[in-house]
């Protein structure tokens, strides 16, 4: 058996391939140093939205815990000590671990308080930090946008 | 004679007297209502049920329309509809749409009649009045904005309560709900209008925002506050009570529809509404405690069952069975006072087993025989006069007395009130109040049976009650002697006579000579019926399961050979003989090991403080099954044992007509807490027992096999003349009397820790008449001190004229104004009253005004 030279054909046509890609841009990126723009619409994590003074935009309606097909979400409220008749949100917390966001507490909300925000990276080695109080809720809403990187 | 008619084609047949809406729910149409509640009379208010009717000329409000042969009635023609969306279009004009946060959503008739008639949003704009919220009262919540001026609140409080609290102030577009002349509120805070309120404008306090209606469990169960035996819904979510309520299911009574609204008749009071929040109080013991070194320390159920059956073993080798006694309480279901009897005869070998129902409940029976206890509610409405003796019912047993004041004023039945004390039935109910001098009510009976029985045999009174007539009964108890006359003759007159009284804590030392008495004037007159009332919610379940020292199951006595046998087969061991430690064998000094208390506060609750001191010191060892760390736990247990509410474990509870009801559970038991049937079968288990119960219900097979193999024996009430001992001494000798009565706020020491009912009534409250205030140089709020039997108690006093002036009164249930220590071994005592502490030191505290007109 000689040694046919044509053998080293594909192997030339592969570098070339290999020698012009590393030429080019390139097509993955250094996740999650850089992250990827996003749609739009991209359904990410659920998030609060702020009142103008910073509170919870929540009034506690329960909607979005009734509207939740994994029950995921679960409030609690009390009425205000010194006002009765104003029903105070005392937690609020969503399961990011359940969630399927299917964005329905979105849209049963009647105040528009929830949205649905870019955060998709929840990784961890513990579950009981996927549980997400209202504060880290209005956290992703606070961080949209801002920490996806841009690849120029 | 029933009538026949048509309602949308459908032939319907109802009883007589049926409205066109009750046909038309019979045949299974739906007709819109607002104001419209089964509870109450037809008001035809909201006009939301209008129905045209063939030949008549305008439609027809179909609540308020009576059936009649041969009417054609169509509900869903257009005219009907286009009247009812315009009717709902008028009422939501000035209604918030605020259901997202507003309590009511999900259970409220105008969101649920909106959608059936499809009206969602007025055309005619919102004109909301966005009124401020009224500062009502600490329990319920007053939203004047969501407000339709349905009158359900105004009308439930008159025809059903028989307060009469609200009104219409003010006519035409001004016209609001609220009070007389926006007087403060002056009720005793039921809530049965924020149960018939179809919006969200009344609301109750301590549960709102809480949770949604769709989100709360709700567990049926049974009042556990007085022997009624309301039934109710435990409402829960996430393990916790968040309130009660009457059970809706019963709010469904028409012609058509005559259900059985069971003992409360679908209501709740004060009590029953509002007095759950124990069982989440902050003092709620969450674990085993063993007494080291003089503190009360945190232990393990094992350590702590251990300890209690190494002395029980102990005491029972070394002293004998007979040295180890058991206290139960009304207030644990049926099945555990039944398991409670079991332990103590099968597995410790002893009888020494007894309850506070030794002062009330057990002398009465002992007189009147079981088949006295026999009654219903029923029946009781079927009499035409009631004869109110003692304690009052609207305290102690507030459902029964507004059900009593419904019969009074609807049917006109008579009413004649025997107190010391003013009660909410004396004006605009009784006919006749007769204000005795404390501790003669037995007397007054007496005399008047001794009358009655005179003229009814023409002179000749028997034997045994002829040193009685109405003049020693006017000399005894200060009436008048026409007026004793008087009431002689209605009586006579009356048909037949319901002889009611509660037994409470007035009977003290007199239960079975009282109950004498009332058996005596029953015979004395044509027709007449005995009404004990129980005390504790399952006073009736503890002595019918035979946990009493001299009780066997079914009201047999201990000394029933035959019972004891049959009782003996079925445990498959033979019983103690011995006759058994009473309460008040034990309070008067018997040798005792080890003393089990359940759900009793002996320290506080008992007559003779200084007896149960004294038997709590001496006692070996001492162990506290309760609740809470109560003074007898925290000051003399060894060992105290976390029981639970009757919300966290199932159970039967009988109440006073012998209505055995189920309470299941609503939650799992706070912390490490167990129910007292478990404790008792873990015990019983330590001590070698081979009991298999599984659950509550396992004892209940049990219990109802017991109680077919040992059946009541069915005697007629063995109704005897009897002489009555002399007058009790109430010669003052310039002291006051002191009376006691149950506080409707204060459902014992466990309802005292209540948060809701604390708020209505922060402490205990001497009241004494103006007069007798002035004399004492103590104005209204201020402190005084009130001492006999060297018990020393200081309260807020209070003015009430409707006192007499000799009288002192203070309500019982109080730990921090322990009757029990003044009161000694007597219903009524003389008391020493004075001024306590300088009027600026006086806490602002002020308790609420209470309706006692």
């Amino acid at each position: 058996m000689s040694f046919r030279f044509d053998s080293l054909l594909p192997i030339a046509k592969g570098l070339s391939v290999t020698l012009r890609e590393f030429f080019r841009r390139p097509v993955t990126i250094r996740y999650p140093e850089q992250k990827r723009p996003l749609s739009a619409i991209y359904r990410g994590a659920v998030g609060m939205r702020r009142r103008p003074d910073g509170r919870p935009k929540c009034v506690g309606c329960g909607l979005c815990e009734t509207a939740c097909p994994n029950e995921c979400i679960t409030i609690t409220t009390e009425s205000n000590p010194a006002q009765p008749t104003e029903k105070v949100v005392t937690s609020y917390t969503l399961d990011v671990g359940r969630c399927l966001f299917c964005s329905l507490c979105v849209e049963a909300c009647p105040v528009e308080a929830l949205e649905m925000t870019d955060a998709f990276d929840f990784s961890t080695d513990d579950r009981s930090t996927l549980i997400y109080d209202v504060d880290r809720l209005m956290d992703l809403v606070d961080k949209q946008g801002k920490e996806v990187a841009t690849l120029d | 004679m029933p009538v026949t008619l048509t309602v949308d084609g459908q032939e319907v047949t109802v009883p007589d007297g049926s409205t066109i809406l009750d046909a038309a729910r019979k045949a299974g149409i739906y007709i819109p209502t607002l104001c419209f509640d089964t509870f109450l009379k037809p008001y035809g208010a909201c006009r939301m049920c209008v129905v045209e009717v063939e030949r008549a000329p305008k439609p027809l409000s179909s609540c308020n329309t009576m059936a009649m042969n041969g009417m054609v009635v169509s509900t869903k023609t257009e005219p009907v509809v286009h009247a009812q969306q315009g009717i709902m279009e008028m009422t939501l004009q000035h209604h918030p749409l605020d259901c997202p946060y507003c309590d009511k959503s999900g259970v409220c008739d105008l969101q649920h009649t909106a959608y059936e008639v499809g009206v969602y949003r007025s055309k005619l704009g919102s004109d909301n009045p966005n009124e401020p919220d009224h500062e009502f009262s600490p329990l319920i919540e007053w939203d004047p904005n969501r407000c339709i001026y349905c009158g359900k609140c105004v009308r439930i409080c008159d025809e059903r309560v028989g307060d009469s609290a609200l009104t219409f102030n003010l006519r035409g577009f001004h016209s609001y709900i609220g009070t007389q002349f926006d007087e403060p509120l002056d009720c005793v805070e039921c809530g049965e209008c924020i149960e018939v309120c179809p919006v969200g404008a009344l609301l109750s306090r301590p549960f709102m925002h809480s949770g949604r209606a769709w989100q709360v469990n709700q567990s049926e169960s049974i009042c556990n506050h007085c022997s009624v035996g309301c039934q109710m819904h435990v409402e829960t979510r996430m393990g916790e009570v968040l309130r009660t309520k009457a059970n809706p299911a019963l709010r469904d009574q028409t012609p058509v529809n005559t259900r059985d609204r069971g003992p409360g008749d679908g209501m709740l009071c004060t009590r029953g509404r509002f007095g759950y929040d124990y069982i989440h109080d902050d003092g709620r013991v969450k674990q085993p405690l063993i007494r080291r070194n003089g503190t009360l320390e945190p232990a393990s159920w094992d350590e702590a069952l251990t300890l209690v059956a190494n002395q029980i073993a102990e005491a029972k080798s070394q002293h004998g069975p007979d040295t180890i006694a058991a206290i139960t309480s009304g207030r644990l279901s049926d099945e555990e006072n039944y398991l409670v009897s079991r332990l103590m005869r099968e597995v410790v070998g002893t009888n020494n087993l007894d309850s506070t129902e030794r002062w009330t409940f057990i002398p009465t029976l002992k007189t009147l025989g079981p088949a006295a206890f026999n009654f219903s509610i029923t029946q009781m409405e079927h009499m035409d006069a009631f004869l109110v003796v003692g304690g009052d019912i609207m305290e102690s047993h507030d459902v029964l007395g507004m059900r009593m004041r419904q019969w009074v004023r609807d049917q006109g039945k008579a009413l004649i009130q025997v107190s010391s004390l003013p009660s909410r039935q004396d004006s605009r109910f009784a006919q006749r109040v007769l204000r005795v001098r404390p501790g003669t009510e037995e007397h007054l009976v007496q005399g008047l049976a001794a009358e009655l029985s005179r003229q009814s045999s023409n002179g000749s009174a028997p034997e045994e009650l002829r040193d009685y007539n109405l003049e020693t009964a006017a000399a005894d108890t200060g009436i008048e002697l026409t007026d004793l006359s008087e009431t002689a003759a209605q009586l006579a007159q009356a048909g037949s006579v319901g002889i009611v009284w509660a037994l409470g804590n007035w009977l003290i030392g007199s239960a079975g000579n009282f109950a004498q008495a009332a058996a005596n004037l029953a015979l004395a007159l044509p027709e007449a019926h005995l009404f004990p009332l129980a005390a504790k919610a399952n006073s009736r379940g503890l002595v019918q399961m035979g946990a009493g020292a001299d009780l066997l199951p079914n009201f047999r006595s201990g000394d029933d050979a035959q019972a004891r046998s049959a009782l003996g087969r079925l445990w498959d061991v033979v019983l103690p003989e011995s006759q058994g430690l009473t309460l008040d064998d034990l309070l008067s000094g018997a040798d005792v090991s080890v003393l089990y208390i359940i759900g009793e506060d002996l320290a506080a609750s008992a007559r003779n403080h200084q007896q149960a001191q004294t038997l709590l010191d001496q006692a070996g060892f001492v162990v506290v099954q309760d609740l809470f760390v109560n003074s007898t736990a925290a000051e003399h247990a060894d060992v105290v044992l976390p029981a639970v509410s009757f919300a966290e474990k199932t159970g039967t509870y009988t109440n006073l007509e012998g209505r055995a009801q189920r309470a299941q559970a609503a939650i799992p038991p706070v912390g490490e807490a167990k129910a007292d049937w478990q404790i008792f079968t873990e015990l019983a288990l330590q001590l070698g027992a081979r009991w298999t119960y599984k659950n509550s219900d396992s004892v209940a097979q049990e219990i109802a096999a017991v109680l077919a193999d040992i059946p009541t024996t069915h005697s007629a009430p063995r109704f005897g003349w009897q002489e009555l001992p002399a007058l009790p001494s109430v010669n003052g000798d310039g002291k006051l009397l002191l009376v006691t009565q149950d506080h409707l706020f204060v459902p014992g020491v466990t309802g005292r820790y209540s948060s809701n009912l604390r708020r209505l009534v922060e402490e205990p409250v001497a009241e004494l008449h103006p007069a007798q205030l002035e004399r004492l140089g103590v104005s209204d709020g201020e402190k005084v001190g009130i001492q006999a039997n060297g018990a020393d108690v200081t309260v807020t006093a209070k003015a009430n004229d409707r006192l007499a002036e000799d009288v002192v009164y203070l309500p019982v249930g109080f730990p921090d104004a322990p009757v029990g220590a003044l009161l000694g071994a007597e219903a009524t005592v003389a008391v020493s009253v004075r001024a306590a502490v300088p009027a600026a030191e006086v806490g602002s505290a002020q308790p609420r005004a209470r309706n006692e007109t």
